[in-house]
């Protein structure tokens, strides 16, 4: 009698429910949903796209009129930064040749470009759990696990975590899941950079005795092999340090912007 | 017929939500998927529920990072604990305090097992790290302020879809 219960409708739904959503784990650890989240993933993140860029350009009618006269004065303020950054531009690039015929000169090995493939982003994660984009290629144009992206010019957005065939999932380097080694330009001061959920990123475990600065540079060292070194992270907004702690901690604003995404470019090692 | 206007409506609200509010600055917080699942599940039989939970959790699971079939136990999650509410504890007939009561619960009843769920999987190395704390602290409280704003806009909706198909048969 007590074995009765598995002969009714209710029953049947219930254990196909459950069978349902077995296979559905299983297919994808197995990696067999691919081509459906592929698939669903380009519907998703085409009609997503299309209607975003519609209410962008709504958007920037009304954000036009209203920021007219904020735009001139940025305009003066833009072309005198114009000026400043052209006479250091000047004075890096006469330091980098300097360093490229020292580094030839000690035999070194050259820095060479990096190999880059360009993407295009289709989608975002819309639950928010994560801080995720997805790319509109796969394994099999040759996007690989664990590659770097970036956007120009040598930005870093994060690192390619999940693979379909032609398609790829990119977790941002806000997100908290992702921990990437990371150097301060000037000082040399290094620590650890993650995510803070989309809301900046903090950068941990930096050495007391390391001077740093607010608007020091960070890239990436490269130590950790997981980044190829001196790609940009962002700048440092605020130090939080105190004496009696083991360690500095800074927050950094990522250097590109990870809300609008378009292209980026995956680091083939 | 039925289920294809829950599947295209459910997969317009994703659509909205990303390239909506998205685009100022809302579409990381609430879920205007799962709050179609809990008005469809207060106001309509339990297989059309079940139905929309189904098909929100597979749409969202594909759509998202997390490991297929954790949004869709959540939802069915949901769909469970709004059903139980409203027809055994509650009792009586809807009103606009017990709505945003089942989309409150609803809502921390989907965080919770989003969380449960792929912790349940991480025991065997196929969940994916999420940060508790933030989707049950600071997530959670956005979510729950932009799931009730949108609540009764949803509600419009549903009534809306329900008289045209009303209107029809």
């Amino acid at each position: 009698m007590t074995m009765r219960f598995i002969y009714t409708r209710t029953f049947s739904v219930a254990f196909s429910i459950f069978v349902g959503i077995a296979l559905l784990i299983i297919f994808d650890a197995k990696g067999y949903l691919g081509l459906a989240r592929d698939g669903f993933g380009r519907l998703y993140g085409r009609t997503s796209g299309t209607v975003s860029t519609g209410v962008g350009a709504t958007k920037e009618v009304f954000q036009t009129l209203f920021t007219i006269r904020k735009l001139v004065r940025e305009n003066a303020q833009l072309n005198q930064q114009i000026d400043e950054l052209s006479f250091e531009n000047a004075r890096l690039q006469s330091s980098r040749d300097e360093n490229t015929a020292l580094r030839k000169s000690l035999n070194f090995k050259t820095n060479s470009n990096l190999e880059l493939l360009p993407l295009e982003v289709i989608g975002a994660d819309p639950s928010g759990f994560s801080q995720v984009i997805t790319v509109d290629k796969g394994q099999e144009e040759g996007v690989g696990l664990n590659n770097a992206v970036i956007v120009s010019p040598g930005l870093l957005v994060g690192k390619v975590t999940s693979l379909n065939p032609h398609s790829a999932q990119v977790t941002l380097i806000t997100d908290p899941s992702l921990i990437v080694s990371a150097v301060v330009a000037d000082s040399g001061a290094q620590g650890l950079i993650q995510g803070e959920h989309g809301l900046g990123l903090s950068f941990n475990l930096i050495s007391q005795n390391e001077v740093i600065k607010t608007s020091d540079n960070v890239t990436t060292s490269g130590l950790a092999g997981d980044f190829p070194p001196g790609l940009l992270i962002g700048q440092i907004d605020s130090i939080k340090s105190s004496g009696s702690d083991l360690f500095q901690k800074a927050f950094v604003g990522p250097a590109a912007d990870l809300r609008n995404l378009k292209f980026v470019f995956v680091v083939k090692p | 017929m039925r289920y294809l206007i829950i599947i295209f409506v459910l997969f317009a609200l994703l659509v909205l939500q990303t390239g909506v509010l998205g685009n100022l600055g809302l579409g990381k917080a609430g879920s205007l998927p799962l709050l179609y699942v809990l008005i469809t599940v207060m106001l309509a039989k339990f297989r059309q529920g079940l139905f929309t939970a189904l098909a929100a959790g597979v749409m969202l699971d594909l759509a998202s990072a997390t490991r297929a079939g954790t949004i869709t136990v959540a939802m069915l999650a949901v769909l469970g604990l709004v059903y139980f509410v409203i027809n055994k504890v509650i009792t009586r007939e809807l009103n606009r305090f017990i709505l945003v009561v089942c989309i409150i619960l609803g809502t921390i009843a989907f965080s919770v097992s989003v969380v449960l769920f792929n912790r349940v999987l991480n025991l065997v190395n196929l969940g994916i790290m999420l940060d508790w704390r933030f989707i049950l602290g600071r997530k959670l409280i956005l979510d729950l302020t932009v799931n009730l704003i949108f609540a009764y806009p949803i509600l419009l909706l549903y009534e809306f879809i329900r008289r045209q198909k009303l209107s029809q048969s």
